[in-house]
């Protein structure tokens, strides 16, 4: 009996843990996914604003000692907004629908990773840099161990996916972004203006990697390459669930992160990829578009 | 109302609208006919900024629209309303006719826009949560113009909205137009189904071969022996 309950004690805490990484999953999913879905641009330097947001995070905390999260939060978030905005004027906007322009887009977009993680190593140099918890302490509800800083990122998460939601069925340039990803002719005939709409889109994508970036930075640390880890993940997690939907993503990051907390506990980390290419695999047999299918 | 001027547009090398000019006036029904890929279809999306214009002038109550992106062209009041509908099917009807008010000046008078647009299409009052995607041909189609209305339009540009449709609801789509004519707005359509929409026309260009062949009021083009055999069936 005390056997079977200890078991199942730890199949549940590793469920949690599942949960939590999930949630920041899906933020860092959703940010892929609209930008593509969107303005059908896959961008590789997603991973490098994951890393930037979390060096900015730690500038602000190694800066001024009465920094906090909440403030971080305020500050990097409109700043990774700018960014984005930014990279899409300037870099996206002067290829869009010139010959091959997605090939083309893609390659200067890994160029700017590069740029990115080579500033940052410039600047910060090569050493780990780590952020403060965001708290400190757990709580113990039922008998299971629930650090309050998984708690916070499963709120958080949570938090993000159901505004996110709400914000793209009911707010006008939410509709607008669902508009341009369904039918892009349609959404200029009704009056959408189509590419403020796309910087908007790259703003809002960097703004949410940016700030997985600081969420997850307590658990691991900074480093100037950093990003390609995570943004390799969420490719998965996003092509999984199939690029472009939204629901699809959520549902992708729940079943690999709960999958990832099932492996890493029982076999070890580092059978997590494998274990996730043959999921994928199998998912792509069946369902050559992903999950929700909706490439292309 | 709207007025073009030597207008020339191109498919990549391929020359399709040659030098045509146009003018008509506000509440007026102006009826394109024409052979089948002919230009028809592309003078409308020219006028409405989805294909740029090579060279000419497009004017539209009197400002000078040849550049102008098509939201800022929506938001003037000339809305094309596509044949190949261009809804977004995985939204619910009532978030497309949100979205089809979706510049300033429309959004402000959107819940106005909104009724008129029900008591016109009672069908669409009943089913605002419906994801597009289910919709019947006819349904889609009272979709499609309803949208445009909600973009706060003086001119509607109608391409070919008969297309796929059995007759009766042809009929009925036809009859809607002409009551959106009469509460106000201008119509400019595109037809493939003359004989049974030319009765509510005012006034009909032929377009053959991206030029204009013809162009006067209906009692004339039903005179006329080339325009009314080849293209009315009189």
């Amino acid at each position: 009996m005390m056997e079977i309950n200890i078991w199942v004690q730890q199949i549940i805490q590793v469920l949690i843990s599942g949960i939590v990484t999930a949630s920041v999953y899906a933020i860092m999913g959703i940010g892929l996914s609209i930008i593509y879905g969107i303005s059908r641009v896959f961008n590789f330097a997603y991973g490098s604003f994951f890393t930037w947001g979390a060096y900015l995070a730690w500038f602000l905390f190694s800066t001024f000692s009465w920094m906090n999260y909440p403030i971080v939060f305020l500050i990097v978030l409109p700043v990774m907004f700018a960014l984005g905005m930014l990279t899409e004027r300037i870099v996206v906007r002067s290829l869009r629908w010139r010959a091959n322009w997605q090939v083309t887009t893609m390659m200067v977009t890994l160029g700017l990773a590069f740029f990115l993680d080579n500033l940052a190593l410039i600047i910060f140099g090569g050493f780990a840099k780590p952020l403060p918890p965001i708290y400190r302490g757990g709580i113990n509800p039922f008998g299971f161990t629930l650090s309050v800083q998984d708690l916070l990122m499963l709120i958080v998460g949570a938090s993000v996916m159901i505004i996110f939601g709400l914000f793209l069925a009911k707010s006008y340039i939410g509709m607008s972004m669902q508009a341009i990803s369904q039918d892009m002719t349609g959404a200029e005939i009704v009056g959408i203006p189509i590419k403020k709409v796309f910087s908007y889109t790259f703003g809002l994508s960097t703004a949410l990697v940016g700030m997985s970036g600081i969420l997850l930075a307590p658990r691991y640390y900074i480093s100037p390459h950093g990003g390609w880890e995570p943004f390799f993940r969420v490719f998965v997690i996003v092509a999984f669930g199939g690029l472009g939907s939204i629901r699809g993503t959520l549902y992708s990051a729940l079943i690999l992160a709960i999958l990832e907390a099932f492996i890493s506990w029982s076999l070890g980390a580092t059978w997590v990829l494998p274990f996730w290419f043959l999921v994928f695999l199998g998912v792509l047999a069946f369902r050559p578009s992903g999950l929700m299918g909706k490439w292309g | 109302m709207l007025e073009l001027n030597n207008v020339n547009t191109y498919y990549g090398q391929y020359h399709v609208i040659r030098n045509v000019s146009l003018k008509f006036d506000a509440g007026g029904f102006l009826l394109i006919i024409g052979p089948n890929g002919h230009g028809k279809s592309t003078l409308l999306k020219t006028i409405c900024g989805l294909i740029p214009v090579a060279s000419g002038r497009v004017f539209f109550q009197g400002k000078d629209i040849t550049r102008w992106p098509t939201h800022k062209i929506v938001e003037a009041g000339l809305v094309y309303v596509a044949e190949a509908r261009h809804l977004f099917t995985d939204m619910t009807v009532l978030q497309n006719l949100l979205l089809g008010a979706f510049s300033a000046g429309a959004r402000k008078k959107s819940k106005q826009t909104l009724d008129y647009v029900y008591h016109l299409f009672p069908k669409l009052k009943d089913i605002p949560e419906r994801v597009v995607a289910t919709l019947s041909g006819g349904e889609a189609r009272m979709l499609t113009i309803g949208r445009g209305i909600m973009s706060n339009a003086k001119l509607l540009a109608i391409d070919e909205p008969s297309f796929g449709l059995a007759p009766k609801i042809r009929n009925e789509v036809f009859r809607k137009i002409e009551s959106i004519r009469q509460d106000g707005t201008t119509i400019l359509l595109v037809e493939q189904n003359v004989s049974h929409v030319v009765d509510f026309a005012d006034r009909i260009c032929l377009i053959e071969d991206g030029q204009i062949s013809f162009e006067d009021d209906k009692e004339a083009a039903l005179l006329d022996e080339h325009v009314n055999k080849a293209f009315i069936g009189g």
